[in-house]
């Protein structure tokens, strides 16, 4: 099974090109194995889904001088196509480190 | 750029009259000047891309919470609430330079006067805020290779240091071994090499149990530095008065620790071959602090062990140093207690607490009334020494 990913082509907060970075998460605490793409957006790609992946995690860098962003894709059953720029990645993910005060 | 932009207590300068050499960038009698503390941006995917992948989903990131607002968590810090922060003039400069491409950083140093460097991470401070240190050192080992790649060509100017987690002491040996034989001119550990405020359960660096890598760094031959609020985290205190008690008690104080450790535990009359020194944490305190180790150690002589050959002041005379950007009442101790070999001035590259790109006013703001032999020391001197750069012909 393949999933076709759209990189877009975003403008970070330093004027150039966002960074982007794909990996896969398996098991079912969102443990991440390895990565499948990085890169500047502009382009997409076909990835074949390595067996026992769980799911797949984009990170972004609007701003390279703080850390990633990042959203969560947690079926792939039925994922083929995936628009990066679609992701919402203002909200809290499943596996957030934030501790609920 | 336009003048008016500038700060003026950066560029106030009661000016260099009588000095037989200066440090106005492209002087003919310019010191040699070395910064012992600059900073650079690693690359934005370094760690996701390099780390080992049990540890990619620990590694520092942003999230976000259920409101929508936006932080930084790392393992070792409190989550950190992220803020727009709108800069503008030379601190908007500031922010933008400090770059891995080394003929950039090498362009930035002539314009400010500066011959060598020695470089620390920028981000990647964030490497000891564990507590776990098989990850910490996972980190380190993917930025000492980083840096290597980049700056190995260059290193007779431009030299990072080989960042060590201490915690791991039979990682940190191999590491130590590693980067040594690459070629590194020193190491860079934490203030502490465990994580956290500090329990007396907690091994720290006056325990025999770190002897072994003692002997395999005074096997290496490696100075070891150890930087600002890279033992626990500097955040200690919040609300009113937040980042002044942080700045001050929480970064700055705790660099003090592993002085004390090493020069009263009886360490470095074990290792007599081991140098150290503090980095960015001023010097001002180093006075107190000797005086204050022997007073405790020959008035408290009834619990004080062990038995030492020397004082424990005299211990950091001859293998200690400290690095400043700005400290007068720093520089106004350093005839009168005789520490003229021990300090070691740096400009702190890229960041705002540092004197970068008016380093000259700074230094003629406040090193005018030391003798030329102690300004040529603690400008470049005593960390071509430290360091073991090759002075100019």
């Amino acid at each position: 099974m393949d999933v076709e990913i759209a990189w877009p082509a975003l403008v970070n907060e330093h004027g150039g090109r966002m960074l982007w970075f794909g990996s896969w998460l398996v098991g079912g605490a969102g443990d991440e194995a390895a990565w499948f793409y990085s890169g500047r957006g502009g382009e997409r790609g076909r990835y074949p889904v390595p067996q026992g992946a769980t799911g797949l995690r984009i990170r972004r860098w609007p701003n390279e001088g703080f850390d990633a962003e990042y959203a969560d894709v947690l079926d792939l059953r039925r994922l083929q196509k995936l628009d990066a720029e679609a992701l919402d990645f203002d909200r809290r993910q499943p596996f957030s480190l934030l501790v609920e005060e | 750029m336009t003048t008016a932009e500038i700060p003026q207590h950066r560029t106030n300068t009661p000016g260099h009259e009588g000095w037989p050499r200066v440090a106005t960038p492209g002087a003919t009698n310019k010191y040699f000047m070395v910064s012992a503390d600059c900073h650079v941006n690693e690359p934005a995917n370094l760690w996701v891309e390099r780390i080992e992948p049990q540890y990619r989903n620990r590694l520092p990131r942003i999230e976000v919470d259920a409101n929508g607002v936006k932080w930084s968590v790392v393992e070792g810090y409190k989550p950190t609430k992220l803020r727009d922060l709108k800069l503008e003039g030379e601190d908007l400069e500031r922010s933008k330079v400090g770059n891995r491409d080394p003929e950039e950083r090498l362009r930035d140093h002539a314009r400010d006067g500066i011959d060598a460097e020695i470089i620390f991470p920028n981000r990647g401070l964030q490497m000891w805020a564990t507590p776990d240190p098989l990850f910490s050192q996972a980190m380190c080992r993917v930025y000492n290779t980083w840096a290597w790649e980049v700056f190995g060509p260059y290193y007779d100017r431009l030299s990072p240091l080989a960042c060590i987690a201490s915690g791991d002491i039979d990682g940190a040996i191999a590491e130590i071994d590693r980067v040594a034989k690459l070629g590194f001119r020193g190491l860079s550990l934490p203030c502490k090499p465990t994580w956290g405020p500090g329990r007396p359960e907690d091994p720290n660096y006056n325990l025999p149990v770190f002897d072994p890598l003692w002997a395999a760094i005074e096997q290496s031959g490696l100075p070891i530095t150890f930087h600002v609020s890279t033992g626990k985290d500097p955040r200690g205190a919040k609300g009113f008065g937040g980042a002044v008690i942080n700045y001050a008690i929480h970064s700055l104080a705790p660099t003090a620790e592993p002085v004390a450790n090493l020069c009263s535990s009886g360490v470095l009359e074990r290792f007599p071959g081991l140098r150290f020194a503090t980095i960015e944490a001023g010097i001002g305190w180093v006075p107190w602090l000797l005086r204050a180790m022997d007073e405790a150690y020959q008035k408290h002589h009834m619990w004080a062990f062990p038995k030492l050959k020397l004082l424990p002041s005299e211990y950091y005379r001859l293998h200690g140093a400290s690095s400043f950007q700005e400290d007068p009442p720093g520089i106004d101790l350093v005839e009168r207690y005789g520490l003229q070999k021990n300090f070691m001035w740096a400009n702190d590259y890229p960041h705002h607490e540092g004197s970068w790109p008016h380093s000259a006013a700074a230094i003629e703001r406040t090193m005018g009334h030391l003798p030329d032999e102690t300004r040529a020391r603690i400008l470049g001197l005593n960390a071509a020494e430290f360091f073991g750069f090759s002075l100019p012909a």
